[in-house]
C-alpha cells in the first residue's frame, strides 16, 4: 500500500472515528456525550411506541385544560395539560416537556419541538384566534408576525399577509365528542412563499376548536384540538 | 529538504511587517459601508480548497463564519484544506500538501500553508466583485502567490473570473511585471525555501505577471449541477521536475455537483494530462445540523396571582384602545405635544388638551396624536393646568408601561417568613425544584421578598439559560411575597457575577414578543462577593463532591512526513474531588487502546531545551500513564479579582507550582490577568518521576471581546518553557452558540533559525460544541489546536482550569449575547 493510499484508508477510518470520539463516554455528570449520541442514534432507529390515549372520561378527570397536539400531519397525538397561566397566554406542558402556548386559540410559542418559535402577534385589529369573535365579525385580513430564536439565541422575525375564509361546515370529532363546526382557511403569504393555517370554529361564538397552524419553516405545523377548554 | 540560506530575522521586523498587514487586512474588512451582497450563486471550491475555479481563485467569499475540509488531487499533488470565512469579506486557509517525488532522489515534499483572501468591493449590477489574495504567504513559498482577480455573473447561471498574478500564477504567458519596471529589485522573488516566514519580500515581485480566467455554469436543468472551465497561469514547472507530471495545455475542465449540502465534490481534467477529484465538507455555525430547541423543555412558568394594584395618579384614569385605527378627525385643541421615550421600551406621549379632570376621556385625540407622532403606546391628556385628565393605552407596550408604574394596593404578606419551618420547606423545594433542572445550588438565601441562589451550572451551554430555567423552576413555589430573584452565577468553585431579576417584570414579559430582549433590559448585573458576605447558606452535604467520567477519545498526530496523519484511540479516566467551594483535588488517567502514534520515531533536533520536541517519547507508553494530579485552590480576593493556586502535575510534561490572578469585572468586556510557575519537567513514562529540567514560566495577560463580529483577543507576554521570552497573540471568533475558530501566533528572543524549521509558533484553534450537532449535548465539545509544527519556542504550560476561561461567558458581554437563551 503507498503512502497516499495508506493516509486515504486512515483518513476515512478518522472520519468515521471523528462522528464518535469527542462524544463518547459516561460521566457523574447528568448530560454526557455519550448519552446524548446514543440518544440520537437509537431514536433513529427504533420507533417510539405510540403512546396510550386517554379517554374523554379520564380526561375530564383531571379537571385541567387540556388539548391534544400533533406536530406533524401524521405524527402521534400528545396530551398537554395547562400547566401556567400568564394573563391570556396559557401554556400547555407535557410529560417529556413539550411546552405550548397558547393565546387564546393562536400559538404563540413552543419548546421542545424544534420550531423555535418565541412569541406571535398580529394586527390591525383585534385577531379572531386571540378576542373570540362571531364567524361571521372575522376580519378578511391580518397580518401576523412570529419571531423565531435560531441557533445563535438571537431572534429572527417572519411575517405573513393572512386571509381567513369560512370554507365549509364540517362535523369534528374531539375525543369521544362532536361538535358542528365551519372550516376556515387562512392562507398566508410572506415574502419568501405561502401556507394555509386551518381552523374549526363554531360559528355563533367564534370559539375555535381545533386548528393547524404554521410554526416555522423548518417544522411542520402543529395541529391542536380543544378537548377541555380553559377558563 | 530544506533550501535557502539561515536567516536571523528579529522578531521587530517581523511584527512590524506583519502589522502593516493587519492594518491593510483591518482596512479592507471595515471599507464596506454594508455587508457584501450575497451571491447569487453559491461559491464552489476549488482545488486549492478554496473559493475558486477549477485551480484558480476567483473574487467569490463563502457565507459568513463557514468552515470547510477539503481533500483533493490529481496526479502527483494531494492538498488537504482548511478554509474558514472569517469575516464577510475575509476568507483564510491552512492547507497540508504531497507532492510525490518532489525532490530529485525522490523524496516526497510535505507543504504546509497559509492563504489569505480580501473581498475588495462587492459585485453590483454593472461591475464584478473584486478580490486580493496570498496564496502561501506563510510557509515554503511552493504555492506563494500574489493576485487580483473579479467575478462577474451574467443572469441566473453564468459567471465570468478573470484575474492576474505574480509568483505560481505567473508561470505561464506572463508579461512584464510593472512593479520590476519601476525597480529592479522587484524583478527577482525568493523561491522555495525555509518554512514558517511570511514572504513579505516577495510580494509582487518577479519578472512576470500573468493573466488567468475562467466560467462556471450552473444549469438550471440540474440544480447543484457546476460545469467549469479556466485558463490557467500556472505552469507546475516546479512541481513536476522529477515526477513526470507535464502540463500539456494550460486549460482544466471539471464537473462538480453540491447538492448534498453539506458535502460537494467534484472531478476534473487537469492540464490535458490527469483526472482530478474533489471532496469537500462544509459547516456552518449559525446552521446547526439539527434544529434548536429539541432538547426537554423548561418548567412553565408559574405568574402569581394578580394583586389589586392602584395605578400611578400622574395617569389618571386609563383607557386602553389597542388596535383601534385612528379617528377620521377631532375638534378637540391639542396645545401641545411632547413625547417621552421610556428605558422600558415603551414610548409615551403627553399632551395638553383642552379638558379637565373629570371630563369624559378625549379617547379620539389620543388616536390623532398617535398618528402624528408615528405610533406611540399610549398618550397621558392633561388640562392646561397640567392635571391629567386621562391616559390612553393605544398598544401593548403601553399597558405594561402603566403596569409598571402601578402600586400593589397593599403590602404583600409576609407572615410566611416568621415560620422557620415555612422557610425552610420553601427553600428545600425551591433547590430540589432547580436542582430537576440540571442544575446545582451552592447556597441560598431566603426573605420575605428576595429569594438568592447561587449557581452552577453543568448542563446548560448558554449561561442565561440556566438562569431561566431556575427562575422558571421556582416561579410555582416562591411565596408571592418574593419579589426579586438574585441568582448568582459560579465558575471554576467561586461566585463570578448576580444577575438581579425582578419577578414582576418577568410575568408581564413572559409570551410576549421581544421577551427575551425586554427581560434583559430588566435585569442588573454585578460582580459577586462571596458567599459569605451576602449572607448565603451552604446547602447542606453539597461537599465534599466527587465527579468523575471515562471518555474514549481520538488523539491526533498530524503533519509528520513519514506519515501524515496517526492516531491513537485512547481511553480517559477524570475524576475531581471538590473538597470545599473552590479547592478541588484533579486527576486524570488516560490508555492507548489502538493506534500508531507510539510509532513516530523522529527525533528532535531542537537546539533549544527540548521542552515540547520530545513528544514522542510521552505517547510511547502502552501503560496507563497520569496525565494530570493536581491540587487547586481557586478564590475572590474581591469581587472583581480572582486567584489560583495549584500545585501538582499540571499535564503529560510538566509539574510544579504555580498561581494565576485575574482582574476581570462583570460589568466590562476586558481584564488583565497573569500566572506564575515554577515547572519542572515530568519522566517519559508519566507517572511520578521528573527529568533534570525546571524553569520559571510565567506570563501577564490581556484579555478582550472586541464586541465587533464576535472576535476576542488574547494577548500573553512573558517567559515560556524553554527559558525564551516573547508574546503570544490569538484571535478566535467565538459564535453565541459555542463554535470557536481562531489563530495564533508566538513570537520570542529565539532567532527564527534557532527555532528551526517553522521559524515560531502558530496554530489554529477549532472548538465545536456537539450541542450545535446533536440535542441535549449541553456543554459538551470538541475542542482541538493545530499546529503545523510542534516545536520548543513559544511553547507555554497547558493548566486546564485557567481562570479566564470560568468567568469569560459570565460577563456583561457574554450574558448579552446568550440572553435570547433565557427563556428556552
Amino acid at each position: 500500500m503507498t503512502g497516499r493510499a495508506s493516509a486515504l484508508r486512515r483518513a476515512a477510518v478518522f472520519g468515521a472515528f471523528l462522528a464518535v470520539a469527542a462524544a463518547a463516554g459516561c460521566s457523574s455528570l447528568e448530560r454526557t456525550p455519550t448519552g446524548a449520541v446514543i440518544a440520537a442514534v437509537r431514536g433513529g432507529f427504533v420507533d417510539p411506541p405510540p403512546p396510550a390515549q386517554p379517554t374523554r372520561a379520564e380526561v375530564e378527570a383531571l379537571g385541567f385544560a387540556t388539548i391534544a397536539a400533533r406536530f406533524s400531519d401524521e405524527g402521534p397525538r400528545a396530551f398537554l395539560v395547562a400547566a401556567a397561566v400568564a394573563e391570556d397566554y396559557v401554556t400547555y406542558s407535557a410529560a417529556d416537556r413539550r411546552n405550548l402556548i397558547l393565546h387564546g386559540a393562536a400559538v404563540s410559542a413552543i419548546r421542545g419541538v424544534g420550531s423555535g418559535l418565541v412569541s406571535h402577534a398580529s394586527g390591525p385589529g383585534p385577531d379572531p384566534l386571540v378576542t373570540r369573535m362571531p364567524l361571521e365579525a372575522w376580519p378578511s385580513r391580518l397580518v401576523r408576525t412570529w419571531r423565531f430564536s435560531d441557533a445563535l439565541g438571537r431572534e429572527t422575525v417572519r411575517a405573513a399577509e393572512c386571509r381567513p375564509r369560512a370554507v365549509e361546515a364540517e362535523r369534528v370529532e374531539i375525543l369521544e365528542r362532536r361538535y358542528d363546526l365551519v372550516r376556515v382557511e387562512e392562507r398566508c403569504t410572506t415574502s419568501t412563499g405561502s401556507f394555509v393555517n386551518l381552523h374549526w370554529v363554531e360559528p355563533e361564538s367564534g370559539f375555535v376548536w381545533k386548528t393547524r397552524q404554521w410554526i416555522g419553516e423548518r417544522t411542520p405545523p402543529v395541529w391542536i384540538e380543544i378537548v377541555t377548554p380553559f377558563g | 529538504m530544506k533550501a535557502g540560506r539561515a536567516k536571523r530575522r528579529g522578531a521587530g521586523s517581523v511584527a512590524s511587517r506583519g502589522a502593516a498587514l493587519v492594518m491593510v487586512i483591518a482596512g479592507a474588512a471595515g471599507s464596506a459601508a454594508s455587508q457584501p451582497a450575497e451571491p447569487r450563486q453559491p461559491a464552489s471550491f476549488n482545488l486549492y480548497g478554496a473559493t475558486g475555479l477549477v485551480d484558480m481563485p476567483s473574487a467569490r467569499m463563502q457565507p459568513d463564519g463557514q468552515l470547510s475540509l477539503t481533500g483533493a488531487g490529481f496526479g502527483p499533488f494531494l492538498r488537504n484544506t482548511l478554509t474558514f470565512q472569517v469575516l464577510p469579506r475575509i476568507e483564510g486557509s491552512f492547507r497540508y500538501s504531497i507532492l510525490d517525488d518532489f525532490f530529485e532522489d525522490g523524496v516526497n515534499l510535505y507543504d504546509r500553508s497559509f492563504d489569505l483572501k480580501i473581498l475588495l468591493s462587492d459585485e453590483t449590477r454593472s461591475l464584478p466583485a473584486v478580490a486580493f489574495g496570498l496564496r502561501d504567504f506563510l510557509g515554503t513559498g511552493i504555492y506563494s502567490a500574489e493576485y487580483f482577480v473579479g467575478t462577474k455573473q451574467f443572469g441566473e447561471s453564468l459567471a465570468v473570473t478573470a484575474g492576474f498574478g505574480w509568483g505560481r500564477l505567473s508561470g505561464l504567458n506572463g508579461v512584464r511585471n510593472p512593479v520590476c519596471s519601476i525597480r529592479d529589485s522587484a524583478c527577482s522573488r525568493e523561491g522555495f525555501g525555509e518554512a514558517g516566514e511570511v514572504q513579505f519580500g516577495n510580494f509582487f515581485r518577479g519578472e512576470d505577471l500573468a493573466f488567468f480566467g475562467g466560467v462556471e455554469w450552473r444549469p438550471r436543468f440540474l440544480p447543484g449541477l457546476v460545469v467549469k472551465g479556466e485558463y490557467s497561469s500556472d505552469d507546475y514547472a516546479r512541481d513536476g521536475r522529477f515526477n513526470g507530471f507535464e502540463q500539456e495545455i494550460p486549460l482544466n475542465f471539471g464537473i462538480e455537483y453540491d447538492g448534498f449540502a453539506p458535502v460537494s465534490f467534484g472531478a476534473y481534467a487537469m492540464h490535458g494530462t490527469a483526472v482530478g477529484l474533489r471532496a469537500t465538507v462544509s459547516f456552518n455555525p449559525k446552521e446547526p445540523l439539527t434544529p434548536p430547541d429539541l432538547e426537554r423543555g423548561p418548567a412553565p412558568f408559574q405568574v402569581r396571582p394578580s394583586l389589586p394594584a392602584v395605578t400611578a395618579p400622574e395617569f389618571g384614569p386609563v383607557l386602553e384602545r389597542i388596535g383601534e385605527d385612528a379617528p377620521d378627525g377631532s375638534d378637540l385643541r391639542v396645545a401641545e405635544m411632547t413625547l417621552a421615550v421610556e428605558t422600558q421600551g415603551a414610548r409615551w406621549a403627553e399632551a395638553t388638551v383642552d379638558a379637565e379632570p373629570g371630563d369624559a376621556c378625549p379617547v379620539d385625540a389620543a388616536r390623532e396624536i398617535d398618528a402624528w407622532l408615528g405610533v406611540v403606546d399610549g398618550v397621558t391628556l392633561r388640562s392646561e393646568g397640567g392635571a391629567p385628565v386621562c391616559s390612553v393605552v393605544l398598544r401593548a407596550e403601553g399597558r405594561e408601561h402603566v403596569a409598571a408604574r402601578s402600586a400593589p394596593a397593599a403590602e404583600p404578606d409576609t407572615a410566611w417568613h416568621a415560620d422557620p419551618e415555612t422557610r425552610r420547606r420553601t427553600a428545600r423545594a425551591a433547590v430540589a425544584a432547580v436542582a430537576a433542572e440540571g442544575l446545582i445550588v451552592e447556597a441560598w438565601r431566603l426573605e420575605p421578598t428576595t429569594f438568592a441562589v447561587d449557581l452552577r451550572n453543568p448542563t446548560y451551554r448558554a449561561a442565561p439559560q440556566a438562569i431561566g430555567r431556575s427562575v422558571a423552576a421556582v416561579s410555582g413555589l416562591l411565596p408571592p411575597s418574593v419579589e426579586r430573584l438574585e441568582v448568582t452565577l459560579v465558575g471554576g468553585g467561586v461566585p463570578a457575577a448576580t444577575v438581579v431579576l425582578r419577578r414582576s417584570a418577568l410575568e408581564r414579559r413572559y409570551a410576549r414578543p421581544e421577551a427575551a430582549r425586554l427581560s434583559w433590559l430588566d435585569a442588573t448585573l454585578s460582580d459577586a462577593p462571596t458567599a459569605a458576605t451576602r449572607g448565603m447558606r451552604p446547602v447542606e452535604d453539597a461537599y465534599p463532591r466527587i465527579t468523575w467520567g471515562l471518555n474514549p477519545y481520538l488523539r491526533l498526530g498530524l503533519f509528520d512526513p513519514d506519515e501524515p496523519l496517526r492516531w491513537d484511540l485512547r481511553l480517559r479516566a477524570d475524576a475531581a474531588l471538590e473538597v470545599t467551594p473552590g479547592f478541588t483535588v484533579n486527576g486524570r488517567v488516560t490508555q492507548r487502546l489502538y493506534g500508531q502514534l507510539g510509532d513516530i520515531d523522529r527525533t528532535s533536533d531542537s537546539q533549544l531545551p527540548r521542552v515540547r520536541s520530545e513528544f514522542r517519547r510521552y505517547l510511547e507508553n502502552d501503560t496507563p500513564v497520569m496525565e494530570r494530579l493536581t491540587l487547586d485552590q481557586v478564590l475572590k480576593l474581591s469581587p472583581e479579582i480572582y486567584a489560583r493556586g495549584s500545585v501538582g502535575y499540571f499535564e503529560e510534561m510538566f509539574a510544579g507550582v504555580g498561581g494565576e490572578v485575574l482582574w476581570k469585572p462583570a460589568t466590562q468586556d476586558w481584564g488583565l490577568g497573569a500566572d506564575l510557575n515554577y515547572a519542572v519537567q515530568r519522566g517519559f513514562d508519566m507517572n511520578f518521576d521528573l527529568r533534570d529540567y525546571d524553569v520559571v514560566t510565567g506570563h501577564g495577560s490581556v484579555y478582550w471581546d472586541t464586541g465587533w463580529r464576535d472576535m476576542e483577543l488574547q494577548v500573553d507576554a512573558g517567559r515560556y518553557l524553554a527559558g525564551d521570552w516573547g508574546g503570544t497573540f490569538a484571535l478566535t471568533r467565538r459564535f453565541s452558540n459555542g463554535w470557536e475558530v481562531g489563530g495564533f501566533f508566538t513570537l520570542t528572543d529565539v532567532p527564527f533559525d534557532e527555532f528551526g524549521e517553522g521559524s515560531f509558533d502558530k496554530g489554529i484553534r477549532l472548538t465545536i460544541p456537539l450541542g450545535w450537532s446533536l440535542p441535549g449535548a449541553g456543554q459538551a465539545r470538541y475542542s482541538t489546536v493545530i499546529r503545523p509544527l510542534t516545536r520548543d519556542g513559544g511553547a507555554r504550560l497547558q493548566i486546564d482550569n485557567r481562570l479566564y476561561g470560568h468567568v469569560r461567558d459570565l460577563d456583561r458581554g457574554g450574558l448579552r449575547e446568550d440572553w435570547g437563551n433565557f427563556w428556552k
